[in-house]
């Protein structure tokens, strides 16, 4: 049953507490995505799990045992660093077959592991070839399988896909999962990307500041962020500030600078209250009549871009503001919108989020850029 | 304001080609950017265009003048680098007056210039801190900043956002396209993110194995992209093998595994082996277009944020990866269902079957 608790754990590195008290359970084959913008400490998490850092404070508990004072090659858990290298010098399966070697695990069971482990990932063919010879992607697949070739049931990953091609990011994430899967294994998977985190994870931590600021399923935190941060790191999402007008259970009705009044889902806002409110930009329709029972702004579209899977519409809102809206690219080859078109910009209460306006300033707080 | 021509340029390392015959236009003005996979001779080509590195064959004009011989402090262009490359310990003010001053501008224009750069990035009010003090996204606004200062009219950005959190990546994409633009730059970028490159871009040259495979505005390479490579490379697609049933001038008929579809491309004898392409988001389950309809059983689905991915069976090994829209209801269709997914005959994409064999051809 490998299973990963921390309590209370805090690590300082001089004056900067690079995690601050963090509680989490993570449960048998489980696959935990830590999510988190540059510094907010993801790093830190994986190799404090590793045993490569030792906290302050707090005990990290891995299958049941505490291991604060466990060396690394004794924890159970593998981690495969942000810049993984493989011995230039061995060859594929040499490279995998490092670890077991090393730990005195016997030949024939040698053998056993790393043939069964290269098959996996579809390399056998390529055992005898060195690392200059396999592509960035078999590389990764090689350091992948090596990490594991000890016998840990803990994968600790940080940024595994992060030095890949965007492509073969792409293809890579569902391999990871799969090979998870496969093995039994409990995973900690750390990334700034949140695509990548959304669409691999069970569950996803997300951090900021050393600490957790949400935890939940990829669908729940995609859909209900809890802060104002949550919500603008994880998806595209519009930004409207505004006053608070009316309060009624779950629904407040507040003033846009963008001209008129608008509805929004809200826990704890006041009326009278400075707010900003969060729209996902695919749930941003663009209509040339204006809809009733859902929220509209007015304005001119400045420009479409096409991305692919989906088109990004410009918006200029009365009042100046910009807003983009994500439509389905089969919605935009159909739609007679372009550039200069007059659109109401709609969308439900329901996908509108609303928070209360940051103390510190609404730029510092979801530090864009 | 220049444009670019390349003709028949080529580069070797040792026995290797990086760069076998390029030959591109870029005009005055415009923004590209050439993609493709690690090693593809992305890079060697932005470094000839820059002068860094020389070409052992073939022209580089700016503005129908040659430079070949010319240096790259003579050729007017800014070069931004992946690893981002300030002055660490001059201030933003020195690192982006740098250019101008060393090439002994007059202090009044020097003035000028610094303060228009650092308004443009939105950087003006941290001035006076050195580049540590910022954050990734700022010190890369900063380098092309600097890089523009003294004058140059033609950009070359080499991955300038690879090395950036994913979020700040999706945002700056924008916002440099937006400087490039209302400072009137032509713009070469150089990208292996298919996203950046749609985002950014009017225009996408594709490359692989040192050759430019085909080049045009984003949506033309997207939706029709008149190479295999480029439909694989440029976002995703689903690459099937079939079998062409009928072909006629327009459109034709197709099979893959007990489905027929229409689809245009190209022309070949009944029974010819071909590849197809489908782009996961343009088969819709359930949608009511009656152009083509394909069947079969949903086998995994995934959810990935604004759109639930499902894997479906459609033939006995045939698979079709489908992306469609998520909403917050969680009403999506369950592991099991069989159900019919509609494909316009415009996105059903058929290509000659490659020689070496569909793997070898799309991953190399």
């Amino acid at each position: 049953m490998p299973s990963i608790e921390l309590q209370g754990v805090t690590k300082r590195f001089g004056d900067v507490v690079a995690i601050d008290k963090v509680s989490v359970v993570i449960n048998d084959r489980e696959y935990v995505c830590v999510l988190g913008p540059t510094g907010s400490g993801k790093s830190t998490l994986l190799r404090l799990i590793a045993g490569l850092v030792i906290p302050e404070n707090g005990s990290i508990i891995i299958d049941g045992e505490k291991v604060n004072e466990v060396p690394p090659e004794h924890r159970n858990a593998a981690l495969m660093p942000q810049n993984y290298a493989l011995f230039p010098h061995m060859t594929a399966w040499e490279n995998v077959a490092y670890g077991p070697t090393s730990r005195g695990v016997d030949r024939d069971e040698t053998m056993r592991r790393v043939s069964t482990l290269l098959k996996t990932v579809r390399l056998q063919e390529w055992a005898e070839a060195y690392p200059s010879q396999l592509s960035g992607g078999m590389q990764q697949r090689i350091a992948l399988i090596r990490s594991l070739a000890s016998g840990a049931k803990i994968l600790l990953l940080d940024e595994p896909l992060g030095a890949l091609d965007a492509r073969l990011r792409l293809d890579l994430r569902r391999h990871l999962k799969r090979f998870a899967k496969k093995f039994d294994l409990t995973v900690v998977h750390v990334t700034h990307d949140q695509s990548e985190a959304v669409s691999i994870a069970d569950r996803i931590l997300l951090l900021r500041h050393g600490r957790i600021e949400q935890e939940g399923t990829p669908r729940a935190v995609y859909f209900t962020p809890g802060t104002l941060f949550a919500a603008s790191f994880v998806g595209d999402r519009v930004l409207l500030e505004g006053v608070v007008r009316e309060v009624r259970d779950e629904i407040v009705t507040m003033e846009v600078e963008e001209g008129g009044q608008i509805s929004a889902m809200a826990r704890g806002l006041k009326e009278g209250e400075l707010t900003v409110v969060t729209i996902r930009c695919e749930s941003l329709r663009l209509a040339d009549h204006s809809a009733e029972d859902v929220n509209n702004l007015n304005g001119r579209v400045t420009e479409i871009r096409p991305l692919g899977a989906y088109f990004r519409y410009s918006v200029e809102l009365e009042g100046g503001k910009r807003v983009h809206s994500h439509v389905p690219a089969l919605q935009a080859l159909g739609s007679p919108l372009h550039v200069g078109s007059q659109v109401h910009v709609c969308f439900a209460a329901q996908d509108a989020l609303a928070y209360k306006y940051p103390e510190r300033g609404l730029a510092l707080e979801v530090e864009a850029l | 304001m220049p444009t670019v021509d390349i003709r028949g340029v080529r580069k070797k390392f040792g026995q290797f080609e990086a760069v076998r015959d390029a030959t591109m236009s870029v005009e005055n003005g415009e923004y590209v950017s050439i993609i493709g996979p690690s090693g593809c001779g992305k890079t060697t080509l932005l470094r000839m265009i820059a002068g860094i590195i020389h070409q052992d064959d073939g022209d580089v004009r700016f503005d129908g003048e040659l430079v070949n011989e010319k240096p790259m402090e003579e050729r007017g262009v800014g070069y931004v680098f992946q690893d981002i490359a300030l002055f660490p310990h001059m201030d933003l003010w020195g690192n982006v007056s740098y250019g101008p001053r060393a090439k002994g501008e007059l202090a009044d224009h020097i003035r000028a210039i610094t303060l228009e750069m650092l308004e443009m990035m939105k950087l003006s009010q941290r001035y006076r801190e050195p580049p540590s003090n910022l954050s990734g996204g700022m010190q890369q606004k900063a380098a092309v900043a600097r890089a523009v200062a003294p004058g140059n009219k033609l950009m070359l950005l080499d991955e300038p956002l690879s090395m950036l959190d994913a979020k700040v990546r999706s945002e700056l994409r924008f916002e440099l396209r937006r400087i490039v633009k209302d400072l009137g730059l032509t713009a070469i970028h150089v990208t292996h993110d298919q996203e950046e490159a749609m985002a950014i871009s009017d225009r996408i040259f594709i490359m692989r194995s040192g050759s430019l495979v085909e080049n045009g505005v984003p949506s033309d390479l997207y939706f029709k992209p008149s190479h295999l490579f480029t439909a694989y490379f440029l976002g995703e697609s689903n690459i099937l093998t079939g079998r062409m049933e009928e072909s006629g001038d327009e459109e034709c008929v197709v099979r893959i595994g007990h489905n027929h579809l229409r689809a245009c491309g190209m022309k070949a004898a009944n029974g010819t082996k071909v590849a197809i392409a489908i782009r996961p988001e343009l088969a819709e389950i359930d949608s009511k277009t009656d152009e083509n309809h394909i069947k079969g059983t949903i086998r995994a689905r995934s959810f990935e944020g604004s759109f639930m991915r499902y894997i479906v069976q459609v033939g006995d090994n045939a698979f079709l990866r489908v992306k469609n829209q998520a909403d917050r209801s969680g009403h999506e269709h369950p592991v099991g269902e069989n159900v019919t997914m509609n494909v316009r005959t415009e996105h059903v994409r058929v290509y000659e079957f490659p020689a070496g064999g569909l793997n070898k051809e799309i991953r190399g």
